[in-house]
């Protein structure tokens, strides 16, 4: 697509081993559909030099493409959504040829990763803040939950699907039945290496269990165990006013019942407005990583 | 001579009542932004309906359409979830505070587009609740009312989670976004009275002063012979329309061209069908797909 006064826009995709006619072994893996996915993108861009290295060493026995960088018109300009006008291009699928600008990138999008065995998005959440590494599963008819095991990734989480789902990328993977993962790295503006590291191990897994790569599982993954939860298993610790937000307790952390999590101080007197104390003994799956917080955010997810 | 003092009468009583409702609203206004208020009981007292002048006043303060921080759309947020994040909490509260189960309720969801688009005044009903809401619809004082298919239906509004709720939710779109167009508001103002006079939630005048009516359009996606065309740019440039919005088209007319900014070339546009441009691209930056226009009519074969 062109644009005004910048060079044409292009899905940059990288391709290894062969198209053939069985589907089963074949996986399309999506990096940045948002602006800020940074992580995401560099999650990926590490996956090309890593496979195609393995491709050199004819390893590859399955077929695989991989978008980096969906949304560079926005990441090249500093923006979280679609540079020029704010829509989420993750809430335009499955896209439309005749459509609005972001319903075309979208089809376009979804023209090159449909007719997949898996998909495999590197996701970010709505709100800006820290995860546990984990795999999300939209629950439709569609995908089987056990195969999310084979990510190696302890913690699968299994949401039902709200209504905005209904137009992203893993949903309408799953009604053209492909199999769809969104995996979930800590971070999303900030490159995080150690869990960068897990997601590209759990990918890596993947693609190997289900006969796409050659390659030795037990030098990648340690065999894990397994929980699925849902969404009736993560409890939102929201904050009971605005403020100062002071940590003491960060994702991934196991906490008991009563634990200190943080506290809140004024802004302006520096007294401390609240303490958030821990609901219930857990880890913490999901932390706010904003130090300014207002009332009724939501500060940790528990599970 | 009896007639006219008492309608000078009845225009003076309401004119003051406005006056003062809004006196006392715009100073709830800026209380609302940071604080709470009791804007509920304030209705309750007045016997009047609750407005909601505003649901996202961060935005409006920062003059964006999304909210701030985490620059979502609200209006994809609903019905929200009442244990989730600050906006989700709130697109909850909104739905349970519009709604009751107890009483029938009705909402107009009043929107101005974007600020890409100029738009007629038009109501926009979903076709699952056509029966119930075209008859409302019609007296809202408004030229168009658009009936459109449930499949292009957003299920994370608030007018679907409302009227899916029964709350009979009438959406209004008009003009353009972040501007003011007096003489549309004036129209759906007049709109909003005679349709609380049709539901009984108003006690009319005897003599009510005369409001322009207009006797709408009505579009229906499942209609064959007249329909809704749309209009997206072929190409990425600047657009210069040659009509005029709410001008009647002829198929085959130059709405305008679209220009390359660098090299001066430029596409012509032109209409698909004859009818009523209801939508016209106000914001000239067009990327190829952007809407250009919307075009209620008929195509010659």
């Amino acid at each position: 697509m062109k644009t005004i006064y910048r060079e044409n826009l292009k899905i940059p995709e990288y391709v290894f081993g062969e198209k053939s006619d069985n589907p089963e072994n074949s996986v399309a893996i999506v990096g940045a559909l948002r602006g800020n996915e940074v992580q995401q993108t560099f999650i990926c861009a590490s996956l090309v030099r890593i496979l195609t290295e393995l491709e050199t060493n004819a390893k590859i026995r399955g077929y695989i493409k991989i978008f980096p960088c969906v949304n560079r018109y926005s990441m090249n300009v500093g923006k979280r959504f679609w540079a020029s006008d704010n829509t989420d291009i993750n809430r335009m699928f499955p896209g439309f040829c005749e459509g609005e600008t972001k319903q075309r990138v979208a089809d376009e999008v979804f023209e090159k990763v449909k007719n997949f065995k898996y998909g495999i998005q590197l996701a970010s959440f709505y709100l800006p803040g820290e995860f546990m590494p984990h795999v999300r599963i939209i629950k439709t008819a569609f995908t089987d939950t056990n195969e999310a095991f084979d990510f190696g990734l302890p913690n699968v989480f299994v949401a039902e699907p709200s209504p905005f789902d209904t137009a992203t990328l893993n949903y309408n993977w799953q009604i053209w039945n492909t199999s769809a993962y969104s995996l979930y790295s800590k971070t999303t503006e900030k490159i995080d290496i150690f869990s960068a590291d897990i997601i590209i191990n759990s990918i890596l897994t993947f693609l190997s269990k289900n006969g796409i790569i050659k390659y030795d599982i037990a030098t990648i993954t340690a065999k894990t165990e397994n929980t699925i939860y849902y969404k009736k298993d993560l409890v939102n610790v929201v904050s009971p006013c605005g403020g100062i937000l002071i940590h003491k307790a960060t994702s991934g952390e196991k906490i008991m019942k009563e634990q200190v999590l943080a506290e809140i101080i004024d802004p302006l007197s520096g007294n401390i407005k609240a303490v958030v104390y821990a609901p219930k003994t857990g880890q913490i799956f999901y932390t706010h990583t904003s130090n300014l917080i207002s009332e009724h955010e939501i500060v940790y997810r528990i599970i | 001579m009896q007639n006219k003092a008492n309608r000078l009468f009845w225009l003076g009583r309401y004119n003051e009542r406005v006056l003062t409702t809004l006196k006392y609203i715009l100073n709830l206004y800026d209380k609302s932004i940071d604080s709470e208020i009791d804007i509920d009981g304030y209705c309750r007292k007045l016997n009047i309906p609750n407005l909601y002048l505003v649901l996202n006043p961060l935005g409006i303060n920062i003059i964006s359409r999304v909210t701030p921080l985490c620059e979502l759309d609200l209006n994809r947020m609903f019905p929200g979830n009442k244990n989730g994040d600050v906006y989700e909490y709130l697109a909850a509260e909104i739905v349970e505070d519009i709604t009751d189960e107890n009483y029938e309720n009705w909402a107009v969801d009043i929107h101005a587009s974007n600020i890409y688009l100029r738009e007629l005044p038009q109501i926009r009903i979903n076709e699952q609740y056509e029966n119930e809401l075209v008859p409302l619809a019609k007296t809202l004082n408004m030229p168009f009312i658009w009936v459109h298919s449930s499949a292009t239906v957003l299920e994370s509004t608030l007018a679907y989670s409302l009227n899916s709720r029964n709350c009979k939710t009438l959406v209004v779109e008009m003009g353009v976004g972040m501007r003011l167009t007096q003489n549309y508001g004036d129209m759906l103002v007049d709109g909003i009275l005679t349709l609380m006079k049709e539901l009984g939630i108003w006690e009319a005048p005897p003599t009510p002063p005369k409001l322009p009516q207009y006797n709408p359009i009505i579009s229906r996606d499942k209609d064959n012979d007249l329909q809704v065309y749309f209009v997206n740019a072929p190409k990425t440039g600047l657009f210069i329309p040659e009509v005029n919005h709410t001008d009647n088209i002829k198929q085959g007319e130059r709405l305008g061209v679209i220009a390359d900014p660098l090299t001066g070339e430029s596409a012509e546009i032109l209409s698909p069908c004859r009818g009523l441009l209801f939508t016209l691209r106000e914001y000239p930056v067009v990327l190829e797909g952007s809407l250009i226009a919307r075009i209620y009519g008929a195509k010659k074969h």
